[in-house]
């Protein structure tokens, strides 16, 4: 007997992918998508073939972003997004902006098909923008890549709220052995870390600031120019983390 | 005669693709399969197509034997056989099958196929059916899939 995990990742096995990028938080709204966005374009801006891979099944944000009319089947999978350097797949590609009301055996089915049957091309690295949460998704995503070299990139507000959440995020992590190589607290302000208290950490913790101009760059203008010195050398502070 | 496995199962609720995806899976699960067996050569492999699917079943066979070439698979009898699909609301209870989930697929998205052809993602992936398609009798999206999305290896007989 084979399970699905198994012929899962022997198909994941067979692409070329040097290195994984999971990005992860307790919850959502946090900014994950915002930094998986800003690192896939950054990363591909300094030479790396890097794909990014949405699998926030409920709620896509990535594919808002990177506008593709409609997806297309190939003879090995679905074809990604395809520009320069960078790579994008993500289920709104597929559904738009239809309601995707999967219950959990769903969600988990839906994040391997679509790790596993994306046609990347070769990719110095793949992004994984996580679901909010600790769920189904989280754990499928975990599992399929538990023999890939990784990096994971835990993603935080300075709220307490978020800050609460992030800490069972980091707890579900460890106890699957999976250590944090970077903690983001988004939208931070300065001295906004001491919310953190004893929180253990094994990786750096990397503070972006709150910049309009992000919100700029969504909304047309493109360009790096729009975005704060600061929040671009957060960017590069969690590149220099990933490469490590 | 070799000896009879059944049940090696496949693939669960659309992990796989096209056909020719499809068709890798198969090949690699089979030979995984085979090492860990420690087999020689397949004679007779029963494949079993979930209906949402839509697979066909000579481009798979195509696939399939192209890329067995030169490995424990080639020259193994593949005999195919199809499980009937049937949807569930989880609001009402209601139940339908394929031929009644055609009708009330929504058409808006797609997926562009090789040959230029728009598919449903449904039949790329069963479940995405709550996506799709609403209960013809409540109108609600809480749907399950109860069978017909799979695509498993019943039946192997090797030595």
């Amino acid at each position: 007997m084979i399970g699905r995990d198994v012929i899962l990742r022997e198909r994941f096995l067979s692409k070329n992918i040097g290195k994984l990028v999971l990005i992860g938080s307790g919850k959502g709204g946090v900014g994950k998508s915002t930094i998986s966005i800003f690192l896939s374009l950054f990363m591909a801006e300094k030479g790396n073939k890097t794909g990014l891979l949405d699998l926030d099944v409920h709620s896509s944000s990535i594919a808002s972003v990177f506008n593709m009319s409609r997806i297309r089947a190939g003879k090995y999978g679905f074809e990604p997004l395809r520009r320069g350097n960078l790579e994008v797949m993500s289920l709104g590609f597929l559904l738009g902006d239809r309601p995707v009301p999967l219950r959990g055996e769903g969600e988990s089915s839906v994040v391997s098909w679509l790790m596993s049957t994306t046609n990347w091309g070769d990719l110095d690295y793949l992004l994984v923008d996580l679901p909010p949460g600790t769920g189904d998704e989280v754990l499928s995503a975990i599992r399929m890549s538990s023999w890939m070299r990784r990096r994971n990139i835990a993603v935080t507000t300075p709220s307490k709220i978020s800050v609460d959440a992030v800490r069972k995020y980091v707890k579900l992590l460890k106890d699957e052995n999976v250590e944090i190589d970077a903690l983001v607290v988004n939208m931070s302000r300065l001295g906004d870390l001491k919310l953190f208290g004893d929180m253990e950490l094994t990786g750096n913790t990397i503070e972006l600031p709150f910049d309009p101009g992000v919100e700029e760059f969504f909304r047309g203008a493109r360009e790096w120019s729009s975005l704060s010195d600061e929040f671009l050398s957060g960017i590069e502070r969690i590149y220099e983390v990933i490469k490590q | 005669m070799g000896n009879v496995y059944f049940n090696h199962h496949l693939s669960q609720g659309g992990d796989c693709l096209h056909e020719w995806s499809l068709a890798d899976a198969a090949v690699r699960s089979l030979l995984s399969f085979g090492e860990e067996k420690g087999l020689k050569k397949f004679i007779e492999i029963e494949i079993s197509m979930g209906e949402i699917m839509e697979i066909d079943k000579d481009v798979f066979k195509e696939a399939f034997l192209m890329l067995s070439k030169g490995t424990i698979l080639e020259n193994a009898n593949i005999i195919f056989s199809e499980e009937k699909a049937l949807f569930k609301c989880n609001s009402c209870g209601r139940k339908w099958d394929m031929e009644e989930a055609e009708k009330i697929i929504e058409r808006e998205v797609g997926v562009e196929e090789e040959g230029g052809e728009i598919e449903s993602p449904l039949h790329f992936m069963p479940e995405l059916a709550c996506a799709l398609m609403r209960c013809p009798n409540c109108g609600s999206r809480d749907i399950s899939v109860e069978s017909g999305r799979d695509l498993s290896i019943r039946r192997v007989v090797a030595e």
